[in-house]
């Protein structure tokens, strides 16, 4: 690749750039890297020290990541991976939905029909999201026994919903903030109600912000770990408190097995960001790059 | 029949800044009125509240005879072009013009030949599948005034239209615009800060200032009767000289209303025929003589009613030469063929051409 820009003659600066920008992709690259690799390493090459780099690849690792061997022999047993892996998708996937509906319609009401107090108002959403969550916990696990909703997908969902909202209304409103509200008045003009208003003229405008919005939620909801732990049953447990609870028992630390559900777990979010790469670039530099 | 009456219409926001101030206009049937002023006068918040995208605090908004205050903007069936356009940025050229006849339910072939008539009278039809950031300065223009002229509404309003257009591409569009408003034969206000818009484009020019309307005339009428010292400043490039002077005598009136009134004025005593309203005046009183700069022409050292003044600055504009003369601490300007032979520091004498000095009381104004 350094190759190729060096034909354009980016010069000798342009050559140490890219040398520092390979030097430190690589160490952000390097714990992905070190852990897919670790997830295709037999136990004995897993724990290997140094690192082996070269080894002999194995898929052992992800079997028994669904199906966990028998130690007395005969047929294996199902871990239920399965099912952890849909609650993270179900689970994340709708509070960050819902979220980011609510959102949007407050976020629009919050940008263009402003009330006496409006900021304070703003203010006091973000507030919640001011205090580590750990404060919050002994309240919220009261308030779930109270109303039978530990180890439910609507306690879950709803937490994380409202754990996505403050989040989502700020974002989406700095979205419409940035909108031309003359457009908006066009479509007065031509005759548009209010909702169309709304969901005709504004929400296109801001389809690459809600786009933006969503995968970050998404990022932050995926790894969530501390509420999911202390609210979700058997049924509704989410990767990563299922990844903790390898942990320990006969065989210890299982660090290939740690490592395939690691690399499982990462491929939603690399899909969902690598789909909406395209908007989310748009996304985040939303209003440096109109007019 | 359709006009815009506005009557005692005032604005006043959240901040107590009385934006539009009691303001009374007609805007007849197939009229083009152009609001006129400098930026902050109230100019586009009136236009705002024919279109009802902003309230009205006290006065009526009558168009085609009915009360509009209290209609939202989409029941108003009014249309407005937009000064950058607000094309809407996700359709379509092609989608953008049709958007305002979905408000109308009409069905898909309906559409389709409206757009069509209108992309082919503004030259539109080879970009109809192209989006808004995809268009030169000139088409968004095209756009905007074809998304407004696609339905008929009962009357069209334009904020400031070609303001973002180059020079050139402003000239054609102003005859353009001018071409569809006759066409269209709608009562039209306009919107601008730019007075050769409002000259060309406009039946009438309603000058604003101060959330106040000052005048409302015809072109030729604001041009040659400006109310006021403000209008006739304002009006007309370059400005309308104000020579201070000062009322010492006024003669007979004459048959057709004009009288011969002494002033003076950069310490000359002049003789000039005005207009008879400056009989009603005291003697000794100040006044403020204007003449517009193409007004004067030179004259040789004795002529009689002439100004004595230095020149200061000469500015050749091409076909004509403004020429900046000094005298007792005033200025004067004063536009003469470019054949004229001037030279700095050189001391000259002009004098107003007949019955082209306008005279403005010491409250600032005309004296009819």
């Amino acid at each position: 690749m350094a190759r190729v820009s060096s034909n354009r003659g980016i010069g000798r600066k342009g050559w140490l750039y890219t040398l520092g920008a390979g030097v430190v992709s690589l160490a952000y690259f390097f714990p992905v890297f070190y852990i897919i690799s670790t997830a295709f390493k037999t136990r004995v090459d897993a724990l290997a020290m140094p690192i082996r780099f070269i080894f002999t690849p194995t898929l052992d690792n992800f079997y028994s990541v669904f199906v966990r061997a028998s130690t007395e022999g005969g047929a294996g047993t199902e871990t239920g991976f399965g099912l952890y892996f849909f609650n993270s998708v179900f689970i994340g996937g709708s509070s960050v939905f819902i979220a980011l509906i609510i959102g949007t319609a407050a976020a629009y009401g919050f940008s263009r029909f402003p009330l006496r107090g409006n900021d304070t108002y703003l203010f006091i959403i973000l507030t919640t999201r001011m205090l580590p969550p750990i404060i919050a916990i002994i309240p919220i696990f009261v308030l779930f026994r109270v109303f039978s909703l530990s180890g439910s997908y609507t306690g879950i969902i709803a937490l994380y919903t409202a754990f996505n909202l403050p989040f989502s209304i700020w974002m989406v409103k700095s979205f419409f903030d940035d909108l031309d509200r003359d457009i908006e008045d066009a479509a007065r003009m031509d005759g548009s109600s209010e909702w169309s208003v709304f969901w005709k003229i504004c929400l296109p405008q801001i389809m690459a912000g809600l786009a933006a919005t969503f995968v970050f939620a998404v990022i932050l909801t995926w790894n969530e770990f501390l509420f999911a732990l202390m609210l979700t049953g058997t049924q509704t447990r989410t990767v990563p408190v299922a990844l903790a609870r390898t942990i320990g028992g006969q065989v210890g630390v299982d660090w290939g097995l740690m490592s395939a559900i690691e690399t499982l777990f990462i491929i939603p979010v690399v899909i969902v960001t690598f789909l909406l790469q395209g908007q989310l670039l748009r996304g985040v530099t939303f209003g440096t790059i109109r007019k | 029949m359709f006009d815009i009456r506005l009557s005692k219409l005032t604005k006043r926001f959240d901040n107590d800044l009385v934006a539009v101030d009691q303001v009374d206009l007609t805007v007849n049937e197939g009229e083009v009125m152009c609001l006129l002023g400098p930026s902050g006068c109230g100019k586009t918040t009136t236009l705002r509240m024919i279109a009802g995208l902003e309230s009205a605090t006290s006065g009526d908004i009558m168009i085609a005879g009915k009360r509009v205050n209290d209609l939202p903007t989409r029941e108003r069936n009014v249309a407005m072009t937009f000064q950058f356009y607000a094309l809407y940025p996700s359709l379509s050229v092609e989608e953008n013009l049709a958007y305002p006849l979905h408000a109308d339910k009409m069905t898909k072939a309906q559409i389709a030949e409206r757009v069509g008539r209108v992309a082919e009278a503004l030259d539109l039809k080879s970009v109809l599948q192209r989006k808004p950031h995809q268009l030169g300065e000139g088409e968004k223009q095209r756009v905007a005034v074809g998304r407004s002229i696609v339905r008929e509404p009962t009357c069209f309003l334009f904020d400031e239209p070609l303001s973002r257009l180059d020079i050139q591409l402003r000239q054609t569009m102003r005859t353009q615009i001018k071409e569809i408003l006759t066409t269209l034969d709608k009562p039209t206000v306009i919107v601008t800060h730019d007075q050769i818009e409002a000259l060309t484009m406009a039946d009438r020019i309603a000058v604003m200032r101060a959330g106040k309307v000052e005048q409302v005339a015809t072109p030729d009428d604001l041009f040659s009767m400006p109310a006021n010292v403000f209008i006739a400043s304002f009006i007309g490039t370059p400005q309308m000289n104000l020579i201070d002077a000062e009322l010492i005598g006024v003669g007979p009136s004459g048959a057709d209303g004009w009288v011969d009134a002494k002033f003076r004025a950069l310490g000359e005593e002049i003789s000039e025929s005005v207009r008879g309203g400056v009989a009603d005046l005291p003697l000794g009183g100040k006044v403020k003589l204007g003449v517009r700069p193409r007004s004067f022409e030179f004259a040789s050292r004795d002529t009689k009613n002439a100004l004595h003044a230095v020149v200061d600055i000469i500015e050749p504009m091409g076909a004509e030469t403004l020429a900046h003369l000094v005298e007792s601490g005033q200025d004067l300007r004063c536009v003469v063929p470019y054949t004229t032979e001037l030279s700095v520091g050189e001391r000259v004498s002009v004098r107003a051409k007949r019955r082209q000095l306008h005279v403005f009381d010491s409250a600032g104004l005309l004296v009819e």
